[in-house]
């Protein structure tokens, strides 16, 4: 035995030491792994819900383009709260007219384009029921929670 | 010597770390399938079912007023009835209709209400004995008024509508085509015409319109068929099909559409007059905003059965239309006038 270069001491060092190394990058490299993937499902996740909500502002203007007088349009959806357990908030941005999503966290930030006829006002929501409104007043469409 | 049952907890601690991230994962992964779902919901809440009930509720309160103006005509209290109880089964049978689907429909004519309905008058001819398109006894003049002092109802909108001709005998040339002119009762003259003529093989229609100045206005034809030749001179169809002269044609080949509908370009009140009256010979009707034919100044008319002959009717009625479902609220007036071009 006193003749190996190598005392027992040393090996159990050296064995855990590389057991624990080759652990924590294992585990450090699991964990991108999934907040890579959880911020790309978010990002589609807000795309859906954003292409959703515009296509219900779309619908909205046809109502109310088709309309004679002063038209009353509310037209409403169903959806989710929290994406991924994220929360996030939709606003509608009257000035370059497009919505914009974006999540708290991770935080992720989409927009989309709108096309209406109607003008738009600058209005918010958060996930739950969204309810598109036309004000003919005005002449301008909102988003808000309802 | 090494205790072998020790060597193993550093990898039990691994594997536990990892067993939690995949838990995370799932979660992830579910999320990404339910956006899927989500992605895949077509159109909830029924907005294309309410935009095309409107347009049905629009064709069925036509039909009402068509055939009240035809059959109702004796008072004004009668008119005004008859459309309005039209109008209450018009929304019955559409509310019936829809409340399987789980949506509430609802259209009401309010009468009394301002704009709810514009009256006017129904000129027609509908003799059987097929006379020529000539004014009333006791002296029948190829060259006459037919109605004046037509105003537009409202903005984008005409004074006439659901101009119909059924003509048995047509002109042969255009030298002696029938002619509708349309002209401003203002000081400066602005015109619209119309001529039909029969050439033996095919029937023409020309329009000159006084937006296009000095251009030969379009033509559009159709087989000529004997006895029989239908013409919708608002709707714009000639023998059924689609009259592009009476429409938006590009007539000098320059790729830009004018407007050649009925009475395109002559700002109201305008007057509308017959020409070679005598040329032809069938059954017409039309309907105006005109309410006064019944007066002295107009010339040729008689109301009663002898052709030609003018009536009260309704031009144009204004109803309130309701589409309730659990996602969509909609209401809207809807303004019907049938067979009228702008």
């Amino acid at each position: 035995m006193t003749d190996r270069a190598v005392s027992s001491a040393l090996n159990y060092v050296l064995s855990l030491g590389i057991a624990a190394l080759l652990t924590t990058g294992l585990l450090m490299a699991g964990g991108d792994f999934v907040s890579d993937r959880q911020e790309q499902v978010v990002r589609s996740e807000l795309e859906v819900i954003g292409q959703q909500v515009a296509a219900d502002i779309h619908r909205a203007d046809r109502l109310a383009t088709a309309g004679r007088g002063s038209p009353t349009v509310r037209l409403n959806q169903t959806i989710p709260e929290r994406i991924t357990g994220s929360a996030y908030q939709i606003t509608l941005d009257a000035g370059d007219a497009e919505l914009e999503l974006q999540s708290t966290d991770p935080q992720v930030f989409v927009r989309v384009q709108l096309q209406t006829a109607a003008g738009l006002r600058d209005s918010a929501a958060s996930g739950g029921v969204v309810v598109v409104t036309y004000h003919a007043g005005a002449d301008e469409l909102e988003v808000g929670n309802g | 010597m090494a205790d072998l049952g020790e060597r193993g907890q550093i990898l039990l601690v691994a594997a536990f770390a990892l067993a939690v991230t995949f838990v995370a994962l799932a979660l992830v992964v579910n999320s990404a399938i339910f956006t899927e779902n989500l992605a895949s919901r077509g159109e909830t809440g029924g907005s294309d079912t309410a935009l095309t009930l409107r347009h049905e509720v629009e064709g069925s309160v036509g039909r009402t007023i068509e055939y009240a103006n035809v059959h109702n005509t004796s008072t004004d209290t009668e008119l005004r009835g008859a459309v309005e109880d039209g109008t209450d089964n018009t929304t019955l049978t559409i509310e019936r209709q829809h409340a399987t689907d789980g949506a509430f429909v609802n259209v009401s004519w309010d009468p009394s209400a301002a704009g709810a309905r514009t009256m006017g008058s129904r000129i027609a001819q509908n003799d059987s004995s097929q006379r020529a398109f000539t004014s009333g006894a006791p002296t029948p003049s190829a060259e006459w008024l037919v109605v004046d002092d037509v105003s537009r109802d409202t903005a984008h909108t005409n004074g006439t509508r659901a101009f119909r001709v059924n003509a048995s005998s047509l002109p042969s040339s255009s030298g002696s085509a029938f002619t509708v002119v349309v002209n401003t009762t203002a000081a400066t003259d602005v015109t619209w015409e119309m001529e039909l003529w029969d050439d033996g093989s095919t029937v023409h229609v020309r329009v000159d319109s006084p937006n296009v100045p000095g251009a030969t206005g379009p033509e559009c034809t159709a087989p000529s068929t004997p006895g029989s030749v239908e013409l919708h001179v608002t709707r714009g169809t000639l023998e059924g099909e689609p009259c592009d002269a009476l429409r938006w044609a590009d007539a000098n080949g320059d790729g830009t559409y004018e407007n050649y509908r009925f009475g395109a370009g002559v700002p109201g009140p305008y007057n509308v007059t017959f020409e070679n009256g005598d040329q032809i010979a069938g059954n017409y009707s039309l309907v105006t905003t005109n309410t006064s034919i019944g007066n002295a100044n107009l010339l040729n008319h008689g109301a009663g059965s002898a052709s030609p002959y003018g009536t009260d009717a309704v031009y144009a009625v204004v109803v309130d239309y309701r589409y309730d479902s659990p996602k969509l609220h909609y209401e809207t007036q809807v303004r019907v006038a049938p067979e009228e071009n702008p």
